[in-house]
């Protein structure tokens, strides 16, 4: 709907960057247009600046404008996604349910899209800045959206004056520490643990592993975020005490289980009523929340958030679960009842819903072997039963296919 | 803690406040004044976070007189005493005790007085001999100077931990309307003794059996205590036939499958994944882990591990392994709270720290997540809480943790650094507080390094090495803090 207009119109979604919690949409009609006129996205506002919120919040139906200052620029988890952070504009504008979406202006321009607030604090709203949003708009001029690419490392402070001279800097506040490489990026081949972050392009890394961007000392993460996916960038590093240029190609991580609601229906595959699917945050956030203490289910937890670091030999890309047993006689012997981490089926290790998928449909043997973990728990079903009872089982709890993979 | 609260509240309260029920509810029974004793225990205790200030706790139970001229009660709360005192007659003077056996697995303690005059006028306990599994019991203890006596009714046996230890053996679950109880107030089955209460839920109180006790009492006395052992091998219930048939149990109502093992891992375990446990100490175990017990009736067969068993005996044990039946001789293993990565609890030991430069290291044990409550598993730093589901490796039979820096212009930039668990300091591999002092005492270069555990916010951290010594002593004196240092033997 636009201002003024009581007609609704059709639209779609042309891109989502849900990494950025933003979308592309386009209207159907093009009348929808008439009378409409772009607005300009603006620069980065400044903190202690005026800005307006515009949108439709809860509490009334017609358009709302709420001005406020910007409170403070840096990096913030993105709540959508769940497990990135970027650049964002802290401000006391009220931006409430029904607000996200919605332009912030300033100066006639767009200088954010509010996006987010913060349960508990009072006067504590969040918008997309321009940066973020530009960085969107230029990844689908190609007509594909990447995302944000990562580099994998982890940068603490080096602000300890006997850390600093160990690895050679003299005591000024410049360099942050490399403390962590992601075993499966490629900076691992190319960053070592300890080596000091001088620059990431022209911006210079501060002890606290702050950058100056746009007048505002943020992480220096935001450096790496500017860049688009496959651009190379280069890296100053003191390594071994030496200064070194280095490049990197920064890469979009394609999949990651432990990214949130993306959209995109679960993938599960049913088998005599077993119902299997990969382990991800919001099966495991739906756990964590509930209020039965029993469902809070350490093992799924961690192997969702921790092992991937701590144990990246073992470490499977989708992990499969048993999420649930959809009750027959062909599956009523079961003692594992759900929420369990499958190990091995007839023997294959299970990194992935398809290596289930072809373990079960290659079986030849009589029985279905699945191992749990990590209490090794073994269960056996017959296959050719559960097989010939598959389709019951579908029919009886009306789900119209056996698989999403 | 709470607990205690209530307790010594109800005490000084019910004396004004619930006089007549209490009088009504007094037995004049000579014939227990003469066998149970007031116990006092002034004792440590340890606030996880500042453990280098301990604080004292009295607390007073129960005891009951035993043949031999000991005093038999529950081992909770001699955890680090520092005075025992019994007192006879629920008046009067105190007289000074020590323990002569304890074991916190059984949740047992056999404390004797250092003056044998304390027995005069006494008489001991005889335990009985019938085991009761249901009908009624008396509850009786010292109550504001008078013996008070309860009917409580036999609900069941059960096999479940202590609260002292996680080893599960024989009690029973008796309904009282008692209140207060869980301080080894003594139950009683034809003037014999048949268990102690050692908690209490709601109306719901939890005894140690007579079987147990006298079990205990035979060890306690003999030349060497050997302690309780218990079954190291996980299970799970064998009610799914198409698993049974697979690992070639074709008697579906029989047998549970070995799935795991407990604590430290056994190389040369007769037991393996897979196994199909059919038959212990000649009792046939069904699906469900239980087996027919002729005193008890159906019990969980861990019961098998405790009863009239000790460490070391060893058991038979018949198994279906690839079809074919199987005879092992089974060495039960002892019961160790060292056993696990992060033990269940540390008794008789002062909680240990270690200070350096002013980061502060602690073991991993679990009293120190029960900080965080009886909730500790999800209100607990989660990676910290998640290594009670891990088990010892060959690289780390424990692990030490940073809880947390003290500020101070030596260790600047680590001052938001806690709940981190340490791999290495100086290269030394760290799984007690023993390593980490032998490691600060062996700096790298001119630094010391400390390595954290993967995964944790931060990898490593460098202090200068030279400054170690100064720094550290400044910390202490500007934090108040005695000692740097409180490593157990």
């Amino acid at each position: 709907m636009k201002y003024q207009d009581p007609r609704p119109y059709l639209a779609h979604v042309v891109y989502v960057a849900h990494d950025a919690d933003l979308a592309i949409l386009d209207v159907e009609d093009p009348s929808f247009y008439d009378g409409l006129e772009p607005l300009e996205i603006g620069p980065l506002p400044k903190v202690r600046s005026a800005v307006v919120t515009y949108g439709y919040p809860a509490g009334g139906e017609q358009i709302s404008f709420t001005r406020g200052v910007v409170s403070r620029i840096e990096v913030q988890p993105y709540s959508h996604i769940g497990n990135r952070a970027l650049l964002a504009v802290q401000t006391d504008a009220a931006i409430n349910p029904g607000n996200s979406g919605g332009p912030v202006i300033q100066d006639g321009k767009v200088v954010g899209v509010a996006f987010q607030g913060m349960p508990g604090l009072e006067n504590t709203g969040f918008f997309i800045p321009p940066p973020i949003i530009q960085h969107v708009l230029k990844d689908i001029e190609d007509g594909v959206y990447d995302g944000f690419p990562q580099i994998g490392i982890r940068i603490t402070p080096l602000q300890n004056s006997a850390y600093r001279k160990y690895l050679g800097l003299n005591n000024q506040s410049i360099g942050a520490r490399i403390d962590f490489i992601d075993p499966f990026s490629p900076s691992n081949d190319i960053l070592k643990q300890d080596d000091v972050l001088l620059k990431i392009g022209e911006y210079t890394v501060t002890s606290d592993g702050t950058i100056l961007f746009d007048g505002n000392m943020v992480h220096a993460s935001v450096a790496l975020s500017l860049a688009q996916a496959n651009e190379e960038i280069t890296l100053k590093i003191l390594r071994n005490k030496q200064e070194m240029d280095l490049k990197i190609k920064m890469h979009v991580i394609k999949y990651d289980s432990a990214e949130g609601f993306k959209y995109t229906l679960p993938k599960y595959f049913i088998h005599g009523g077993l119902v299997f699917t990969p382990l991800c945050r919001d099966f495991v956030q739906s756990l964590r929340e509930g209020t039965d203490k029993d469902n809070f289910n350490m093992d799924l937890f961690y192997t969702l958030f921790f092992s991937r670091q701590e144990n990246p030999q073992a470490w499977r890309s989708e992990p499969v679960v048993l999420a649930s047993i959809l009750a027959h006689p062909v599956n009523a012997n079961f003692q594992v009842k759900s929420k369990a981490l499958v190990d091995r089926v007839n023997g294959r290790r299970i990194s992935n819903l398809k290596e289930l998928v072809d373990a079960i449909n290659s079986n030849t043997n009589k029985y279905d072997v699945i191992e749990f973990m990590p209490d090794g728990a073994i269960e056996c079903i017959d296959h050719e039963k559960a097989v010939a009872a598959t389709g019951e089982i579908l029919s009886t709890y009306q789900i119209s296919e056996q698989s999403r993979l | 803690m709470k607990r205690i609260f209530v307790i010594i509240l109800f005490c000084k309260c019910c004396f004004v406040l619930c006089l007549p029920t209490v009088f009504a509810k007094a037995v004049a029974s000579q014939k227990w004044e003469k066998s149970l004793v007031d116990i006092e225990i002034s004792q440590k205790r340890y606030d996880y976070f500042q453990p280098w200030a301990p604080r004292n706790e009295i607390i007073e139970k129960q005891g009951v007189v035993v043949n031999g001229n000991f005093i038999l009660t529950t081992a909770q709360y001699f955890n680090n005493s520092i005075n025992i005192r019994i007192r006879k007659g629920g008046v009067g003077k105190w007289w000074d005790a020590e323990v002569k056996t304890i074991d916190y697995h059984a949740n047992l303690a056999l404390i004797r007085p250092k003056a044998q005059q304390f027995f005069d006028g006494l008489v001991p306990i005889s335990i009985s001999e019938k085991l009761p599994v249901n009908g009624q019991i008396d509850i009786i203890r010292w109550r504001e100077n008078l013996i008070e006596l309860r009917k409580a009714e036999i609900t069941r046996p059960v096999i479940k931990p202590s609260v002292t230890s996680w080893l599960a053996y024989l009690h029973l679950e008796a309904n009282c309307d008692i209140e207060g109880a869980g301080w080894s107030e003594i139950s009683v089955l034809d003037s014999r003794l048949c268990g102690l209460v050692e908690s209490q839920d709601g109306t719901t109180l939890t005894i140690i059996t007579a079987s147990m006790i006298k079990h205990f009492l035979k060890g306690a006395t003999s030349a060497s205590y050997r302690g309780l052992g218990y079954f190291d091998f996980v299970w799970m219930k064998g009610q799914n036939p198409d698993s049974l048939a697979w690992l070639g149990q074709t008697n579906p109502a029989k047998g549970v499958i070995v799935i795991d093992f407990a604590g430290r891992q056994r190389t040369n375990s007769l037991i393996q994944r897979g196994d199909v446990i059919v038959k212990i100490d000649g009792f046939e175990i069904d699906s469900e882990g239980y087996y027919k017990d002729p005193r008890y009736g159906r019990l969980l067969l861990e019961h098998l591990a405790t009863f009239n068993k000790w460490a070391g005996d060893s058991i038979k044990i018949e198994l279906i392994r690839n079809g074919s039946v199987t005879n092992v001789n089974y060495v039960i293993p002892k019961a160790n709270f060292t056993d696990e990565l992060v033990p269940f609890a540390v008794y008789d030991k002062e909680a240990e720290y270690y200070i350096a430069g002013g980061l502060i290291f602690q073991p991993l044990i679990i009293p120190f997540l029960k900080s965080w409550g009886s909730d500790w598993e999800r209100k607990a730093p989660f990676r910290l809480a998640y290594y009670t589901r891990q088990k010892p490796t060959d690289d780390y039979q424990s692990r030490v943790f940073l809880f947390m820096v003290l500020p101070d212009r030596y260790n600047i930039g680590y001052q938001d650094c806690r709940f981190m668990v340490v791999d290495k300091i100086n290269g030394v591999k760290i799984q007690n507080l023993k390593d980490v002092k032998h490691a600060f005492e062996n700096p790298t270069d001119t630094v010391h390094i400390i390595e954290f555990a993967k995964g944790e916010q931060v990898q490593r951290i460098v202090l200068d090495a030279s400054e170690f010594q100064s720094a550290t002593r400044r910390i202490l004196q500007n934090y108040g803090i005695l000692y740097q240092y409180v490593i157990s033997n």
